[in-house]
């Protein structure tokens, strides 16, 4: 058990986890029917995986305790496991590495500075970009990291496209998600911040 | 969904051996360890089978195995007017059997749980701030569902998503989330006043 922990913090761990995972639950299964699914990656999971920054680092501002927003995470899992549409293994690793990232992040600067949100939100957003891979070698096992070495080369060579391109690609996919999550961990400390003044009851 | 009750130990029995078996398993063996799978999801949660009725499912399962065929290795094969690969269809196949088992193992881990019994689990294990916190979230739900929807009636009634998406979109965070946490000091001071104690 949590010592320090009051019934007010846990109150609002469930809250921001159910935030997160009605956002999941919602936006989420509307997303993943909208887009076909192999802009899951690059879409989809770059869209939910900023809001669910966006909330859980908000839970952070209300929640002044290491591990918040891991339980919050936690929350969101089991929300997300239960929910209609049968277990969703993809989600539910990805809900839990970001917020592990997330805390992971808060822990390496001062906890209520706008860097450390900052840090906080580049740190899990960027997980959006190993996780297809990783979560693909998890189920396909290593037979999908070699099929897609030699696709990737096959595909160079037939079209004349140097190999580097590829991992310029790459780059720019990576720099794209750090880059969003940087952005949605400063608005995150910015909305916390005027959430906090709307509620002077709340604040901790 | 109907579920078998089956007591929480044998279900961890079951998956650690099923994953045991998928780590050992190779080649023909992966298709024993599939039709086991199906027949235990059968026998512990029947409706845990839905899972193949849909699309997506069949997009991620058969992807390996066409894409293997199509791209992978010398095509030696002839299907007609399809030239594929040998070497491509078995490695295509046994991802695509693996990924299925994994996915029928996590049904079989996931069956007879409910967050009911999840937050009884918690409370039994010590974890009473949890199992709270995981209590609220999930009755909370609805009330979120419906505050969402006002809020957006609210911000397009008034003509902010048209004109402003942005600042829309930032306020719709801020007033959701404030009405949430109005919400969550109701909760407190019950929980407060029923005497609550989380440690």
């Amino acid at each position: 058990m949590r010592r320090g922990w009051s019934a007010r913090d846990w109150v609002f761990v469930g809250l921001f986890g159910a935030l997160w995972g009605a956002a999941e639950m919602t936006l989420g299964s509307v997303l993943h029917l909208i887009f076909p699914p192999l802009a899951d990656t690059f879409l989809v999971g770059l869209i939910m995986a900023c809001i669910g920054c966006l909330i859980a680092l908000c839970g952070r501002l209300f929640v002044v305790h290491r591990g918040s927003v891991l339980l919050i995470g936690v929350i969101t899992s089991i929300l997300k496991a239960f929910s209609l549409g049968g277990v969703k293994v993809g989600p539910i690793i990805g809900i839990m590495a970001e917020s592990l990232l997330m805390e992971l992040g808060l822990l390496l600067l001062p906890s209520a500075s706008y860097p450390a949100f900052a840090l906080a939100g580049l740190l899990a957003v960027s997980w959006n970009f190993f996780h297809r891979f990783l979560l693909m070698g998890l189920f396909y096992g290593a037979g999908f990291f070699e099929i897609a070495t030699r696709i990737a080369r096959d595909g160079s060579r037939l079209f004349g496209i140097p190999e580097k391109f590829f991992l310029l690609l790459l780059g720019l996919l990576l720099f794209i998600r750090m880059a969003a999550g940087a952005a949605t961990g400063l608005i995150a400390r910015s909305i916390g911040d005027q959430i906090q003044r709307r509620l002077p009851h709340a604040d901790p | 969904m109907q579920t078998r009750n089956k007591p929480g130990w044998v279900r961890l029995l079951l998956t650690v051996a099923s994953l045991a078996g998928l780590a050992v398993c190779r080649g023909p063996a992966l298709l024993g360890l599939l039709a086991a799978l199906i027949v235990l999801n059968l026998l512990l949660q029947p409706a845990a089978l839905r899972l193949f009725a849909r699309l997506h499912f069949w997009l991620f399962a058969l992807a390996p195995l066409l894409i293997g065929a199509a791209l992978f290795g010398p095509r030696d094969l002839s299907l007609g007017f399809l030239n594929i690969s040998r070497q491509g269809l078995t490695t295509g196949w046994s991802m695509s059997v693996r990924a299925v088992c994994l996915l029928l193992i996590v049904q079989i881990a996931l069956s007879g749980l409910s967050v009911a019994r999840l937050i009884g689990l918690f409370h039994s294990r010590g974890l009473r701030g949890l199992g709270f916190a995981l209590g609220v979230a999930y009755n909370m739900l609805s009330t979120l569902s419906e505050t969402s929807r006002i809020v957006l009636s609210t911000l397009r009634l008034r003509g902010a998503i048209r004109r402003h998406p942005l600042l829309a979109l930032r306020l719709f965070v801020v007033a959701v989330v404030s009405a949430a946490l109005r919400h969550g000091e109701d909760i407190v001071h019950a929980a407060t006043a029923r005497g609550f104690d989380a440690e």
